[in-house]
């Protein structure tokens, strides 16, 4: 199938009206959530996620990737209005955001964040759409050693790199991969580590561990803030309009955003917040008045808004064309496909178009919608960051409950969701990272049965990994990528710090 | 707690849940001829991997004597654990009131008591805000999405 066929199905099934008001509410939903402080698009997806079961799996995916698209256009708007960032990857659209609007240029801001949003989303879809197929066609050669070395890659890049503790990265995720072997072993038929709980023999539910982590932790730590917080009053929005040379200073640094966004989220463990920081970064160095920055530099929003919107449809290669997802979030629609009983990967494209062509295609639909959303209807935006946050935490709680008792109405995963709920505040006290243990849980029983199948057909030999080429260059990556924060700080140890004055500027 | 003692107990906490799963692979049958991994290999080399990397968060706190960064989400600079406390107890014994009282009750009171924790003065206003959640809840997912919830068993319905 070519790309204009794959296309054309995917926006026949992205354009009826039930996908199309799923597409919609996902984008609204999920601004509104990236809007929130502290929520971010998993906490987002996985409280939403139960209730997809009972949808035709095209229709389930449309909704939970326009909720991670939205929440990176609703970042920002919190991030401008309140200095109060909705997730990580809003971070560095503070720090020229909020005061450009202080300048009382707020309608600036989030006009010129949007139109930067739909630039580098658009770009990076279109990279997506033609780049998804060839390299699924790529992974159809690998077996199960390129794809074991492939999974590693995705669990150590990640563990290594979302944390500057490496030790507790890798802690996550052994605690991740010991979850997944939670059950009846498929080989053996014998259970493991269920202490003799029949409950425990199906293994532990994907959905109770995503709630748990993600939604119910999430919650904890809004009934914290509701205790000590203040509640911030947002900047007037005032007019959406900026100046020509607002917008010609922009235009490139949305160029080069989108660009290093892409790349960043095809990577496994680098996300939308290294690529902002990349590309305001980036900003910084090439500027003719770096001076300005963090004063209200327009170069400073359009960069890493474009940035953080193309990360979303880089981190979907990985996901649709090889089955590895890159990030927490994409773990997350990984379990999703998973759940619906499809198997990402190179034969997705193959076994069911539909969901994969129409994925893309929502994506399209959702980029303009959320513009839309986002420019004109402002306003109804910005009253609901007045929203009061015991509300907030109770509906939240509620509903990652109901959630978690809906897919198999036993009060069992909702116990074992409330459980993961404990373990991941507790996690996020002592600064450990939720992402390397959903990853784990969610790639655990497939790296294991990878393992076994590639040594089966080795006839037991572990050379297999070292004598196929492909497999073993992935597993020296794998390799470095674990030594590459050791040898960041060694080098960083020896310099004088090049990031000074962006230390400064996020100081203010 | 410091994040020094935070990264100490959570060295111990490893390393004895680490100890405790190691007690419980005798269970699991090893290599076979159709199996040359064997079902226990891969916990062995996870426990193996969770007991190092407690190890040596243990060892860093107790080498570093000051305050540690504790890396990526430790940046929440907001404490009030009793109030968590008090939702998590909540939390339980809605899960464990859902079978005797059903879920819609369990919520209405779940609800109540979050919003209560939060803003104690306005108890008018929290009751009514949870009623709504709860009609809420029943319109989108009881009527909506037909989920079967728990019905009460109290007094023998």
């Amino acid at each position: 199938m070519s790309v204009i066929d794959g296309l054309a199905l995917g926006f026949a099934e992205a354009l009826t009206i039930h996908n199309l008001l799923l597409i919609l509410m996902g984008s609204f939903l999920g601004t509104w959530i990236g809007m929130l402080p502290g929520l971010g698009p998993a906490a987002g997806i996985a409280v939403l996620l139960p209730f997809t079961y009972g949808m035709p799996p095209a229709a389930a995916l449309m909704l939970l990737s326009g909720i991670y698209f939205g929440a990176q256009y609703g970042g920002s708007i919190s991030s401008i209005l309140i200095n109060t960032p909705g997730d990580a990857s809003a971070v560095m659209t503070a720090l020229d955001g909020y005061p450009l609007a202080k300048k009382g240029r707020a309608g600036a801001a989030l006009l010129i964040s949007a139109l930067s949003s739909l630039f580098g989303g658009t770009v990076g879809l279109i990279a997506l759409t033609f780049l998804a197929v060839p390299i699924s066609k790529l992974a159809i050669t690998f077996g199960p050693a390129e794809y074991f070395a492939l999974m590693v890659f995705a669990l150590v890049a990640t563990s290594s790199l979302v944390s500057s503790n490496v030790a507790k990265g890798m802690l996550s995720l052994a605690a991740g991969l010991l979850f997944a072997c939670v059950g009846t072993d498929l080989q053996s038929g014998l259970p493991r580590f269920t202490f003799g709980l029949d409950d425990l023999l199906d293994g532990i539910h994907l959905t109770d561990v995503i709630v748990g982590l993600f939604a119910l932790s999430e919650a904890f730590f809004n009934v914290e803030r509701m205790m000590t917080g203040a509640a911030h009053r947002p900047i007037k929005t005032g007019k959406l309009w900026a100046t020509r040379a607002e917008y010609l200073r922009a235009r490139w640094a949305a160029v080069r955003g989108a660009i290093i966004g892409f790349f960043v989220g095809v990577l496994p463990g680098a996300g939308g917040s290294v690529a902002t920081i990349m590309s305001y970064t980036t900003e910084v160095k090439l500027s003719k008045h770096p001076e300005e920055f963090g004063k209200g530099a327009v170069e400073g929003i359009a960069g890493p808004e474009a940035a953080n919107n193309a990360c979303v449809p880089g981190a979907m290669i990985p996901l649709l064309s090889l089955g590895i997802p890159g990030s927490g979030t994409t773990a997350i629609l990984l379990g999703a496909l998973l759940l619906y009983g499809l198997q990402p990967g190179p034969q997705l494209f193959v076994d069911h178009p539909d969901v994969a062509w129409g994925l893309i295609a929502s994506l399209y639909i959702s980029n303009i919608m959320l513009v839309i959303l986002n420019v004109p209807l402002i306003g109804i935006f910005v009253r609901m960051l007045d929203f009061r946050p015991e509300i907030l935490a109770a509906i939240i709680v509620l509903v990652a409950l109901t959630g978690a008792y809906a897919v198999t109405n036993s009060l069992f995963d909702v116990e074992l969701a409330i459980a993961f709920g404990v373990l991941g505040y507790l996690m996020r006290k002592v600064g450990i990272p939720a992402a390397p243990m959903i990853m784990g849980v969610v790639l655990g029983g497939m790296l294991e049965q990878s393992l076994r199948q590639a040594l089966s057909l080795s006839g037991g030999s572990w050379l297999v990994f070292v004598n196929r080429p492909i497999a073993a260059t992935i597993l020296l990556l794998s390799l470095l990528s674990l030594m590459w924060p050791l040898v960041r700080n060694l080098i960083g140890a020896g310099r004088s710090k090049p990031g000074q004055r962006r230390t400064d500027v996020i100081a203010k | 707690m410091s994040s020094r003692e935070g990264d100490m107990a959570l060295a111990m906490a490893g390393l004895v849940l680490a100890g405790f799963l190691v007690t419980r692979l005798d269970n699991i049958p090893d290599r076979s001829f159709g199996d040359p991994l064997g079902a226990v290999l891969m916990p062995k080399i996870w426990i193996a991997l969770l007991a190092l990397c407690s190890a040596v968060i243990g060892v860093r706190a107790f080498l570093a004597g000051g305050a540690l960064v504790n890396g990526a989400g430790s940046k929440e600079d907001v404490s009030h654990p009793k109030s968590v406390a008090g939702v998590v107890i909540a939390v339980i014994v809605y899960v464990l009131a859902m079978n005797y009282i059903g879920y819609y009750l369990a919520t209405f009171l779940l609800a109540t008591t979050i919003l209560t924790i939060g803003r104690r003065s306005a108890w008018i206003f929290n009751l009514i805000v949870a009623a709504a959640i709860t009609a809420a809840f029943y319109a989108v997912f009881g009527w909506g999405l037909g989920v079967d919830f728990p019905e009460p068993s109290i007094l023998g319905y």
